[in-house]
């Protein structure tokens, strides 16, 4: 690779235009910047060691060429950003209910339940607030802690958690008890993103999910539905582990979305 | 003489409208011009005119279009829209009162 050519591609690869037909016009154009001054070196006679150094003492360091392209476009980057965080999340949300769902109806079916008894209209509302908040809750504070250089989560959750109260007390009037529960799965996405903070180690965030889960499911129908049915504590514990197994499943989520998008595209 | 990088960095914005309110360029042209025009006082680092003249155009100062120059090449041009004419003019009037302000101090004992 030609000497211009690595400069162009330094310029790119940090400038963070996000669409690749404007990467391209912009190639083309120090391209052709580059062109006529290798011309116009080599009619004054330079050898070409001397032109390549000529050529980069001129055009500047390409880090900050790059810079100045990334505030140029950074309206753009962002609203990118936040379009492909969206739909992330609807994927995520969608993907984490469907597997929530099955496991839910593999082991009520197993019980001799009907669909109908496992997923009775007012509970699926309530089920629905849980995981929206658990799923949107987890994905918000793993990309905003990024945005901080010191104690990211601690501020990302005091961040998104004022976000959250605010849409919380906004379902609450829409869907009673929904909010609450939607403020108190956002509550819990917090404590799964700490979790993986302080564990190392794929199966040991596995085991604390997993622990911190059960423990949960096993507490929920005691305090908050006083249930005396066994099922009832049945279904819970496997509602908390299936969401204990969807975490570790949005982390890879977010791992794959972080290396392919977050850091080709926006870092 | 070379001028201070900081002064030049101002100052770039308005050396593109000067430069493109008298007829359309492309980038390397722009900096030649300068360059001659000043007696080559103006030499800032060349990358820097890019991103300076994108952000002119998402503003919608400059508006960009391909053509094929004397020498057959393709090369990106920049003209002034209605609204960069009007910045342009604006931005000259300031600059003249600005250094005409600071001669007047500069002189006057």
């Amino acid at each position: 690779m030609s000497f211009e050519e690595r400069l162009i591609e330094k310029v790119l690869a940090s400038s963070g235009i996000v669409s690749a037909r404007r990467r391209g016009e912009v190639a083309r154009e120090l391209r052709a910047h580059l062109e006529d001054a290798i011309e116009e070196a080599r009619a004054a006679g330079l050898g070409e060691a001397d032109i390549a150094q000529l050529i980069a003492r001129r055009f500047g360091g390409p880090e900050d060429v790059a810079r100045q392209f990334a505030d140029v476009y950074r309206a753009e980057r962002r609203a990118v950003y936040f379009i492909a965080f969206f739909l992330f999340a609807a994927v995520a949300l969608v993907a984490v209910s469907a597997f929530v769902g099955a496991v839910q109806l593999t082991v009520a079916l197993g019980m001799g339940y009907t669909a109908y008894r496992a997923f009775p209209p007012d509970h699926l509302m309530w089920e629905i607030a849980l995981l929206t908040g658990l799923t949107l809750g987890y994905l918000s504070l793993h990309f905003t802690s990024h945005l901080f250089k010191r104690r990211g989560l601690a501020k990302a959750f005091l961040l998104i958690g004022g976000i959250s109260t605010l849409a919380g007390l906004g379902l609450e009037v829409w869907l009673p008890g929904g909010g609450v529960v939607f403020i108190g799965a956002y509550c819990c996405a917090g404590a799964v993103c700490a979790l993986e903070t302080f564990c190392a180690g794929g199966w040991r965030k596995l085991a604390g999910l997993a622990a911190f889960f059960s423990t949960l499911g096993s507490l929920a129908p005691c305090v908050f539905m006083r249930a005396q049915n066994s099922s009832v504590w049945i279904m819970t514990t496997v509602f908390c582990l299936a969401i204990a197994v969807s975490c570790r499943f949005m982390n890879s989520l977010v791992a794959i979305f972080d290396r392919h998008i977050l850091r080709r595209n926006f870092i | 003489m070379e001028l201070d990088r900081e002064l030049l960095k101002g100052s770039i914005n308005l050396l593109i409208f000067r430069l493109l309110s008298q007829r359309d360029m492309y980038g390397y042209e722009i900096i030649q011009e300068a360059s001659r025009r000043s007696d080559n006082a103006f030499q800032f680092k060349e990358g820097t005119l890019y991103p300076a003249l994108h952000q002119l155009q998402r503003q919608g100062y400059l508006r960009s279009d391909w053509r094929t120059g004397e020498n057959g090449r393709r090369r990106k041009y920049y003209s002034l829209t209605a609204k960069g004419r009007k910045q342009a003019e604006e931005r000259r009037q300031l600059w003249q009162r600005f250094t005409a302000a600071i001669n007047a101090v500069l002189t006057n004992d």
